[in-house]
Order: structure tokens, then sequence, then C-alpha cells
């Protein structure tokens, strides 16, 4: 039980360790950033072993008892988004000891990135609808710090955009769980979801009729929305991911986006909230417009910052697709295709951030043409781009496939022809990204020089690795991960608003 | 409670009137009128701890923002962004009318909200241990974990603002 | 938000922030209810609700560190550009 405290007690610690010795060894704050997420990683481990097979772990705040107290709750989606947010960041502090070579203050580096994992693990052990927004904040501001990071103009400026739509949002989240307040009167997650069922019970209204509910679904779609990037309010993101540094960036689409944005939303909705048909339209809606425009931004881009953004926006909007699915094996296919995008946007920012690196400056467009040079580089664009479109043995076969499956049987078969459209456009750009970035042409281009930095082994570490993970790793996802990882999690979020219940044999 | 009418009143109009003015300097001093009515306001509305807090937030803002303001003192151009936002806006306004519209009779009647959680925690409040302020104690007490989120994320301002302020980028 | 000027773009986020703090304080006001204090005339059951306070206590206190955050931005984007203005700001080709 005392596992889940330390979860934010250690990377604290840590936070102060690094102020107050490593100002002017950073190597060590590098080393201590490593151990805590390795530390970590144990313990979420360790976690999955004791929430294994649907079982909840509970731990009360303050020795107060149900519906008062702060509960930190790790139930097996939590558990599940835990170990991958752990295995991207020591992946991604490892990268960060080779990028980070020419900055000055690294050590405020590794403090705002430590304290954006303690927000991010806020969020996702939080039991509490105040909790999760506290967190939210904790690990937005974090990341609004981290992308200004480099004090370019460039920097400054996506930041500035990225970070009014994120305030935005924020503001629409609280305005949402003001009117939860006063409309049910209880915060914590499972109280919310069973005063929701006592009231609809007594009053005998469906959840479609319900319009204060609908209202605030509404603000938390929008508020959720704004902070994931999908459809109409796509621009603050691609904004971000084109301004930060590469690890940075990395970190932004693998470990925040989905935590913040996508694990938030669904947890409200799934397991609060409650399930319905016209939402899950909206998810749908919602899911398929962004995949379809993300895919036509890419296709008139030419900068590969810019295109990766786009592809980026794409396969998120395909995650939100499978979750409005709403049977088992559309959530199955979700979840994985949400490992799919998050090893896809790791391996693409790694490898612009090598770029970068190799030619020590500014990313120019046509510059991207150095990765024909970088023998890893050009590896991880190949897995990255074969990954998005899907093609056998890479990572994004089995998630497409499902996804395909099941939208077959949802609708009339709308939906099938539409996901079958962009499919191919998918295919199409993914196309384009290997013939622009990997295969050489017949003359030289212009800036195919030879290299003369050495790229550091601590940054082709994690591309081998990732890469590898993306192209064998799905063998063992089929045989194995699936049981022990992957059905607990949908388990969870299938039981709906159950949620509550699982939470009282918790605690018990 | 018209005194609370009448402050919401000039509270608007004052915000309407800080975004259309052309001097910054004026609009960031009518920002910081606007703080000290929502100040009168918590205090109208029973928490003088949320007033006091306001106060001290609204001044450091204030020096902040007079600070980023006197660097220039040009006017603002009156032209206006591209027509995708005139649509964001008017359709924000009409989705908050209609949410005011409809959710609000749903609504506990203003004056009476449902008390559940409160009355659940203040009936075994014990005087002796806490305080007599009742929202310090409930914050440190119950809420401790929300404060101590609080507490990083100024933590992590502080950390952002050092890192803009000072230092060079590369070596 | 439809302004172009950056300071504006911050004080319409902050005005925004005031106007949910207001109603979400509203929303937990007891007509005739008594102060969040201990005292001989005050009523436990009586009093306003703590909950909506404290929620915005914690609001205002993160909507400052949001808010200093961007004004150090604002005012690092007008030593890069030497202009407010957001539509003069596109990406630096260095």
């Amino acid at each position: 039980m005392m596992i889940i405290p330390l979860f934010f007690i250690i990377p604290l610690l840590s936070i102060f360790f690094i102020a107050a010795f490593t100002r002017e060894k950073s190597w060590l704050a590098n080393l201590a950033a490593v151990l805590v997420a390795a530390v970590l990683l144990i313990l979420s481990l360790m976690l999955a072993l004791f929430t294994g097979g649907g079982k909840v772990l509970c731990y009360n705040m303050g020795g107060f008892s149900f519906p008062v107290s702060i509960m930190l709750v790790a139930d097996s989606l939590a558990v599940f988004m835990l170990l991958i947010v752990y295995c991207i960041s020591l992946l991604t502090l490892i990268y960060s000891k080779g990028y980070m070579q020419s900055y000055l203050d690294k050590w405020k580096y590794y403090i705002l990135f430590l304290s954006m994992l303690v927000g991010v693990n806020g969020v996702l052990l939080s039991g509490d609808i105040v909790t999760l927004y506290i967190f939210l904040e904790v690990s937005g501001v974090s990341s609004y710090a981290l992308v200004c990071f480099t004090k370019k103009a460039n920097a400054f400026v996506g930041a500035f955009r990225y970070m009014i739509k994120g305030v935005l949002a924020s503001s629409i989240i609280l305005f949402g769980i003001a009117l939860c307040y006063s409309y049910l009167s209880a915060l914590n997650l499972a109280d919310i979801a069973q005063q929701l069922i006592i009231r609809h019970e007594t009053a005998q209204i469906q959840m479609r009729e319900d319009i204060v509910i609908l209202f605030i679904l509404g603000f938390f779609s929008v508020g959720f929305g704004l902070k994931t990037g999908i459809f109409p309010f796509h621009r603050g993101v691609i904004e971000a991911y084109t301004a930060a540094e590469a690890p940075v960036a990395a970190m932004l689409s693998g470990v925040v986006i989905p935590v913040i944005g996508l694990y938030a939303f669904i947890r409200l909705f799934f397991c609060v909230i409650g399930v319905f048909p016209a939402g899950m339209t909206l998810l749908l809606a919602m899911g398929i417009l962004s995949f379809s425009a993300g895919i036509i931004k890419a296709l008139r881009e030419h900068d590969f910052r810019k295109i990766i953004a786009g592809h980026l926006v794409s396969e998120l909007g395909l995650v939100v697709f499978a979750f409005g699915l709403g049977t088992q094996n559309g959530l199955l296919g979700a979840i994985t295709q949400m490992v799919n995008y998050i090893i896809i946007s790791t391996l693409f920012c790694y490898t612009s951030g090598m770029v970068s690196y190799a030619i020590n400056s500014n990313h120019t467009g046509r510059a991207y043409a150095q990765i024909k040079n970088i023998m890893v580089a050009r590896v991880a664009v190949f897995t990255a781009a074969l990954a998005l479109c899907g093609v056998f043995p890479f990572s994004g076969f089995w998630s497409k496939f499902i996804i395909m499956i099941e939208a077959k049987k949802v609708g009339n078969g709308q939906w099938f022809f539409l996901l079958a459209l962009f499919y191919l456009l998918a295919f199409i750009s993914s196309i384009r990204i290997l013939k622009k970035f990997i295969f050489t042409g017949k003359k030289g281009d212009a800036f195919y020089k030879p290299l003369k930095i050495k790229i550091p082994f601590s940054m082709n570490f994690p591309v081998g690795i990732l890469a590898c993970i993306s192209i064998g790793a799905y063998i063992i996802w089929f045989f194995y991960a699936k049981e022990m990882f992957f059905i607990p999690a949908i388990n969870v979020l299938n039981e709906g608003t159950l949620y509550a219940q699982n939470i009282f044999l918790g605690i018990k | 409670m018209t005194e609370l009418v009448v402050l919401l009143i000039v509270m608007i109009i004052g915000a309407v009137v800080a975004l259309e003015i052309k001097d910054l300097l004026s609009s960031v001093v009518i920002i910081g009128a606007l703080g000290l009515c929502l100040s009168v306001g918590f205090v109208l509305l029973k928490a003088p701890d949320l007033a006091m807090v306001q106060l001290v937030v609204e001044l450091i803002l204030m020096v902040i923002l007079i600070r980023a303001t006197v660097i220039e003192d040009k006017h603002d151009n009156n032209k206006k962004r591209e027509n995708a936002y005139f649509f964001v806006v008017i359709s924000s306004l009409v989705v908050f009318l209609s949410a005011a519209f409809f959710i609000i009779r749903k609504l506990p009647i203003f004056g009476k909200p449902i008390f559940r959680i409160s009355y659940a925690y203040l009936k075994d409040l014990n005087i002796n241990a806490l305080g007599s302020n009742i929202l310090a104690s409930l914050m440190l007490d119950w809420r401790v974990f929300d404060v101590f989120g609080c507490m990083i994320a100024l933590f992590v301002a502080v950390i952002c603002v050092l890192l803009l302020v000072k230092g060079k980028r590369k070596i | 938000m439809m302004k172009k000027n950056i300071i504006k773009l911050i004080m319409s986020t902050i005005i925004i922030n005031y106007s949910i703090q207001v109603f979400f304080v509203l929303s937990g006001y007891k007509l005739q209810g008594d102060l969040l204090v201990f005292s001989a005339d005050n009523n436990i059951l009586n009093m306003v609700d703590p909950i909506p306070q404290i929620i915005v206590l914690m609001a205002i206190l993160i909507g400052l560190a949001v808010n200093a955050v961007l004004v150090t931005i604002a005012i690092g984007l007008y030593q890069k550009f030497e202009t407010f203005d957001i539509t003069k700001m596109f990406e630096v080709k260095e």
C-alpha cells in the first residue's frame, strides 16, 4: 500500500537534490534523473504485479474514509500507462545526456523534467477530480517551461501559442468541474459516478436527456481536446511540436499528451460519466476528423518537423476514433494504437534531434536531407514510417487491422469506408516520407555532405531500442503481453461506472 | 445582494473596457481595479481568506505586467485577426449563453447548495486540534495534497522565470 | 482573444479566470450563512460551503503561476522581435 506515495516522494527528493548539489556537475543531475526513472519503472512493475487480474489499490490520505478523503487509486489502466510513461522517460533521459551537451543550465532542465513526471504521476494516480485538475496544471506548467527552454525566437513563439491554448483549456476544465460539483456535490471520482447513478434513478431520466451532464461533457471534451490536439484544436499542439527541441517534443507527444489529454478524458468519460451512444458518436467524429486533417496537413508540407506534427495529430485522432467504437476489441485496438502512436512519435522526435545535433544549428527545411547521412536515423525513420502505415511486422499492423475490423461492425459501414480512404492517404504520405528522407537520389543532393560531428552513443542507444521494440515486440504482444497488460487495462474501461464498485472492493 | 449584482456588472463593463482601450498601461491598471473588485466580491460572498489571497496575487501580477508594458509604450492598432477567430468567439458566446439558460435552472438554487461532503467533514471537526479559522484548517488537514500540488506548480513557475530571465543559452 | 497584442491576450486569460472563480464561489454560497470561523455565534452547520472556496484558492495560486510564466515569455518575445504584435512573429529562419 505504501508504494503509491513513493511515486511522488522519490522525484521530489531528487528535485531537491539536483537543485542543491548539481549546479556545476551536470552529469550528476543526469545520473540522478536516470536513477529516479529506473526506480520508478521498477516500482510500477511491482504495482502491476499487485493489480494483476483486476484488483484495485487505493490509498487514503490523511486517515479519512471514503467519500471525504483524497484517494490515490491504482488500477490496471493507470498502471499500464505508468509503465509506458516510465519506459519513455528512461529512454528520453538517456537520449538527453547526449543531446544537451552544448546547453548551459542543465540542472533546470532536469528539474523541469522531473516535475513534469510528478505531474503526470498525479494525473494517473488521482482518485479525485480536484487532484486531477491540480496535477494537470503542474504537468502543464512544466511542459510550457520545457518548450521554451532553448530561448530561441522560434521556441518562444511556439511556447506562447501553445500556452495560451493550454490556459484556455484549463479554464474550461475548471468550469466543468465547478458545474459538476454544484450539480452533484461530490469530488471523489467514484463518488461522482455513484451520485450520478442515484440521481438518474430517482429522477428516472436517461443520460441523453440530462442536459447538465451533456453540457459538462461538452466542456470537458473542448477542454481536453484543446490539450490533446484533436481536430478543431490541433493548432496549439502542432505549434508546440515544431517549437520544442527533440527530447522535449518526445516527452510532450509520448508522455504528456497521452496522459493529460487522452487518459484523463477517457477516465472521466468511461468510468465516471458513463458511456452513451451520442457521446461515442462525438468521439468517432472528432477522431476521424483529426485523422484526416492531420494527414492532409502532412501531405501539404515539406518541412520534416511539420510532416511529423501532422502525422502525430492524425495518429492520435485514430486512437480517439477507436475509443469511440466501444466494443471490447475496439478498446483493445485503441490501446494498441496508443502504444503505436507513442513509439512512432518518440522515434520521429529523436530523429529530428539527431539531425539538429549534427548540423548544430536551427532547423531549416532542406537540411533534413542529412538524415540520409546518419545510419541510425535512417533506420529509425524507416521503421517509424512503416509503422505509420501498418505494414506487417512493424508496430502499426495489429492496431490498424483491429480498428478496421471493428469499424465495420459499427454504424452502417460509413466509418469503414472513410477509414479505408484515409488509410490509403496515410500510406501515400509515408511512402513520400521514405522517398524524401531515406532513399538517396541518383544525383547527390546539395546537402549530402559527409558528417563531421559524430552522434554520441547515448543518442543512438534509445533509438535502437525503440526500433527493436517496434519491430520485434509485436510478436511478444500477440503471445504474451496482451493477456498480461492490455486486457486488464481494457476491462477497467469496459466496466465503466462499475469503477465505483471496484473502488469499494479495493478499500475493504 | 444588490451590492453583489452591482459589483458584477461593474466588473463586466471593466473587462470590456480593458480589452478595447488602445493604451496598454491604462488597460493594465483597469485589470488591477478589476482584481480589487473581485476581492470585494469575495468579501461579500463571505470568503475573507480568498479576498486576502486575491489581493496579494493581484499585486504580484500587476508588478509583472507593468514591468512588461513599460518596456514599450506603443499603441495597439485596432485591426483584428483572421476570421476563424471571430467564428470561435461568437460560437463560444452562444455556447455559454445557452449553457446559462439551460443549466442554471437545474442546478441547486442560489443560496442553498447541496452540502454533502462539507457536512460530513464539518460535523466531526475538533475545535481544539485545528485552530479557529476553518478554511485554513480544511486546507491543511483535509485538502493538503492538493495544496502540495499547488506549491509544486508555483515552484516550477519560479524555476521557469529564473530560466528565462538569466543566463545565456548555449556555450 | 481576437486581439493582436500579446499583453491583451494575457489579460483576456486573466479575465476568464476571474469569471470562473466568481462563478464557483457563488455556487457555494448560502444565504444568511455564517463565516467560516469558530466563534460563539457561528453555527457549524449553517456555514457557507467551504469546498468551492478551497478549490478557488488553489485556482488563484495556479493562475498566478501560469500568468507569471506567460508574462515572462512575453517579455522574452519582445526582446527578440521588438514588438508585441503576434501577427508579426512568424518563424525566423536563422
